[in-house]
């Protein structure tokens, strides 16, 4: 017997003439013993032309026209010529030396078909864009850093001059310290002066 | 059919001006430009004031204002959007003012029925399942009914349900035009299926159930 969180979740594919024999034979007699699941079915029946479709969208009004479908929105499957990026279409005309009008609106349909390409495969994003392209910078400026600036002596350099290391060992271990202080000056115990 | 209507469209993006062109037209003072663009988009503009308004002065006011506030702000129009999808958003922003400025009551919403819309709500409460999902093809009510409990909803909700279910937008899309997160459309989506259904559920009347 189906219990009335399952009847609900198939109110859907019920009103859609999705639901196969078995369980929609269990939904209805769900439906027939439940007071409370037979309102709610009634309350979505009534949202259901509009929320899921339904049969009266199906019927022809308020659907978006055909032609119209998505058109302003990027086409997902748009008929691109395999262009690698839309600056080589135009120097590939320039280089070739094509003036005519044929050539400048065969580049102009490259130009378009790649911007189209990029746009549909990354959408606008600034941001990211900004904050991808800063962060190549950064890693460039700390690989030329590295890579030019070394330091003034170095572990293999150490390692070769022993006394350096021996010296190194002798001298007291105080930087931790900080700056050594004065001594103090002696504190006489004549209180009464 | 796809890659045929791609390809209708690709090769009208060559033989005729592109919104772009024409946008730039316009920029130079060519007003020949801009009347271009309104008669390509005009029924576009429309059939999104249509969502929310029914009545046909109101759509057009709205469509021509769409036109308008494009006209002035031609300018600050970015070429990486497709002008329609930038139309769409003044216009649906356009129509979010309005509903907020004429709030409907859910009180006025029973004295609005029609008889054929009072007799798919009788049918509502009568009929099994079964009849209900068959009846539902045939009538025409049904979708009117449903929109008239959306009128009753926050102008939020009806913007967001309108959007989602008429327009078929995506949630990012929603989010892109209103100027809310992600999140935000989400749970306002959910909130405003809630609200339908709290009112669908008060014209059902309580049944008793048979075993």
């Amino acid at each position: 017997m189906m219990n009335c969180f399952e009847a609900r979740q198939d109110f859907v594919r019920f009103w859609q003439r999705a639901l196969d024999g078995e369980r929609r034979r269990d939904l209805l007699a769900h439906l027939k013993g439940c007071s409370k699941c037979d309102r709610a079915f009634r309350a979505f029946a009534l949202t259901a032309p509009m929320l899921h479709g339904g049969s009266a969208a199906a019927a022809g009004f308020a659907a978006r026209p055909a032609s119209e479908n998505r058109s302003d929105a990027m086409p997902e499957e748009f008929p691109t010529p395999e262009v690698g990026h839309p600056a080589l279409a135009g120097l590939a005309f320039d280089v070739s030396g094509l003036r005519s009008a044929d050539a400048r609106r065969a580049a102009e349909i490259l130009r378009r078909a790649s911007v189209y390409r990029l746009a549909a495969r990354h959408p606008l994003r600034p941001w990211r864009d900004a904050a991808a392209g800063l962060s190549a910078v950064a890693a460039a400026v700390l690989l030329l850093y590295f890579s030019l600036a070394t330091p003034s002596q170095s572990f293999d350099d150490l390692l070769a001059t022993p006394d350096s290391i021996s010296e190194a060992a002798t001298q007291p271990d105080t930087d931790f310290l900080g700056p050594q202080m004065a001594p103090m000056p002696a504190v006489s115990n004549d209180i009464a002066g | 059919m796809r890659r045929v209507l791609a390809f209708k469209r690709f090769a009208r993006s060559v033989s005729e001006p592109s919104d772009q062109d024409l946008v730039a037209g316009a920029l130079n003072g060519e007003s020949a430009s801009f009347a271009e663009l309104a008669t390509r988009h005009r029924a576009r503009v429309e059939r999104i004031c249509q969502r929310f308004f029914s009545d046909a002065e109101q759509v057009r006011d709205l469509a021509q204002e769409t036109f308008i506030h494009a006209y002035g702000g031609l300018k600050g129009y970015r070429a990486e959007i497709p002008f329609g999808a930038w139309l769409r958003a003044i216009a649906t922003n356009l129509c979010y003012d309005e509903l907020r400025r004429r709030r409907r009551r859910p009180e006025e919403l029973v004295a609005d029925f029609s008889a054929a819309e009072a007799n798919w709500v009788g049918l509502i409460n009568t009929a099994t399942p079964e009849q209900l999902v068959e009846a539902a093809e045939e009538r025409r009510e049904a979708k009117t009914l449903a929109d008239k409990l959306l009128a009753t909803l926050k102008p939020e909700d009806r913007l967001v349900l309108t959007l989602q279910n008429g327009e078929e937008m995506s949630v990012s899309e929603i989010a892109g035009i209103v100027g809310w997160s992600e999140a935000k459309v989400k749970i306002r989506a959910f909130r405003a299926r809630q609200a339908l259904r709290r009112q669908a559920a008060r014209l059902v009347k309580p049944r008793k159930a048979e075993n």
